[in-house]
């Protein structure tokens, strides 16, 4: 397995990013627990939270052996979570609406590991596949049952998809260093060609949805995932409830 | 302690959602070994995200440091090979079916009813009580049945 001081600069900008945006997004959707429409929603956040928050520990690994600490005490400055993990969502359309452009990403991400030249990610990403597949499932079974039913569903969903599709397309901001991580061969596909798969299979969803809608410029501002986003200092606080009463508690 | 007494000490070692369902009837265990009395065992977990996986290893260190032939154990997760269903025992499967109502579903995708034996089970939700289980339902026996994925 790869250790953090095998790591070149880029490959570790690449594993950080996502490994970031898998622990902000998991946060998230646990806020869900208890507040879904109906209790299976509740639980299906949840276990979607847990497995995304599982993938975060397991890509830690590869940059930290402290991986609490390092997941939960760092400045502000040095996440590098993408701002459309940060949002709060805190309406279920907007939750779900990111939760489906997110997984569509995620998919194609451990696709970019799952050549990669260290055998621990590759194992990672075979893992990580076969419970991506549920969560996909699920974000597509409830978007197409919305999108076939009445005015108002339609309606959220379109309006969800305006306010984040711009967040979403900024994940695709190319980390400082990829080059390196893709000559390093971590990853065997760059940002610009995710971006394009990612965007014709969104594209080719809402078409058949009906709820086709302008393709917009990426949010700015987002600085290389170097800023972050005014909700975020209160996201972060309450991850840290826990290490700060108690430092050895196990996360 | 020999190789097939650290088998015997695993299979005492139950999984914390199922009493009476050991870890390796579950499928986790995937190799150990034995080196001047250290005990090391590679497990692989069900889910990446499943809670329980500290609770695992330290229910395996404690069984095997209770012992006198053992001077230390070490528990690794390992990162492959993925678990899958068929990691099951036909012991677990069976232990599963009557103690807790869970089954696993056939290839061609269909399930039976663990209460009354019936085809007619309809998936309900794909999250249930835990990460590695779904919700179904037996039209029959009117049963909630729950599916191990």
């Amino acid at each position: 397995m790869t250790t953090s001081d095998q790591l070149s600069p880029g490959s570790r900008e690449w594993l950080l990013a996502f490994a970031d945006d898998e622990h902000m997004i998991g946060s998230r959707h646990a806020a869900w627990i208890g507040l879904g429409p109906f209790l299976e929603e509740d639980l299906a956040f949840c276990s979607i939270a847990q497995d995304e928050l599982g993938h975060a520990i397991r890509l830690y690994e590869f940059i930290t052996d402290e991986v609490d600490r390092f997941a939960l005490l760092r400045e502000p400055a040095e996440y590098r979570s993408a701002w459309l993990t940060e949002l709060p969502c805190d309406h279920w359309d907007q939750a779900l609406t990111r939760h489906w452009l997110y997984d569509q990403a995620e998919q194609l991400r451990w696709g970019a590991l799952s050549r990669s030249s260290d055998d621990g990610l590759q194992a990672l990403v075979a893992r990580a596949e076969r419970e991506e597949a549920f969560h996909r499932q699920h974000a597509e079974l409830f978007l197409s049952r919305i999108a076939a039913g009445g005015e108002e569903g339609r309606a959220r969903i379109r309006s969800a998809l305006e306010f984040l599709l711009p967040y979403a397309v900024a994940i695709w901001e190319p980390v400082a260093g990829e080059s390196e991580a893709l000559s390093d061969g971590l990853i065997t596909t760059g940002s610009d060609s995710l971006a394009q798969q990612w965007e014709d299979s969104i594209k080719t969803s809402l078409e058949g949805w009906d709820l086709s809608t302008s393709w917009p410029q990426p949010i700015s501002g987002q600085d290389n995932r170097h800023a972050r986003t005014p909700e975020f200092p209160a996201l972060l606080a309450s991850l840290q409830e826990v290490i700060t009463i108690d430092s050895a508690a196990i996360w | 302690m020999t190789l097939p007494s650290i088998d015997a000490v695993l299979a005492t070692v139950d999984d914390p959602e199922y009493p009476g369902l050991s870890i390796v009837d579950l499928g986790l265990v995937e190799s150990f070994d034995v080196a001047d009395g250290h005990v090391t065992v590679g497990l692989i977990p069900t889910f990446s995200g499943c809670p329980a996986l500290q609770m695992i290893a330290d229910d395996v260190v404690s069984a095997f440091e209770s012992r006198s032939d053992v001077t230390g154990c070490t528990v690794e997760w390992l990162a492959g090979p993925v678990w899958g269903t068929d990691r099951l025992s036909g012991q677990g499967r069976a232990r599963l079916a009557s103690d807790y109502t869970v089954v696993l579903r056939r290839k061609d995708g269909t399930l039976r009813c663990p209460v009354c034996g019936s085809d007619t089970v309809t998936d309900q939700s794909m999250a249930g009580p835990t990460r590695c289980r779904s919700i179904a339902w037996c039209n029959e026996c009117r049963n909630p049945v729950e599916v191990m994925r």
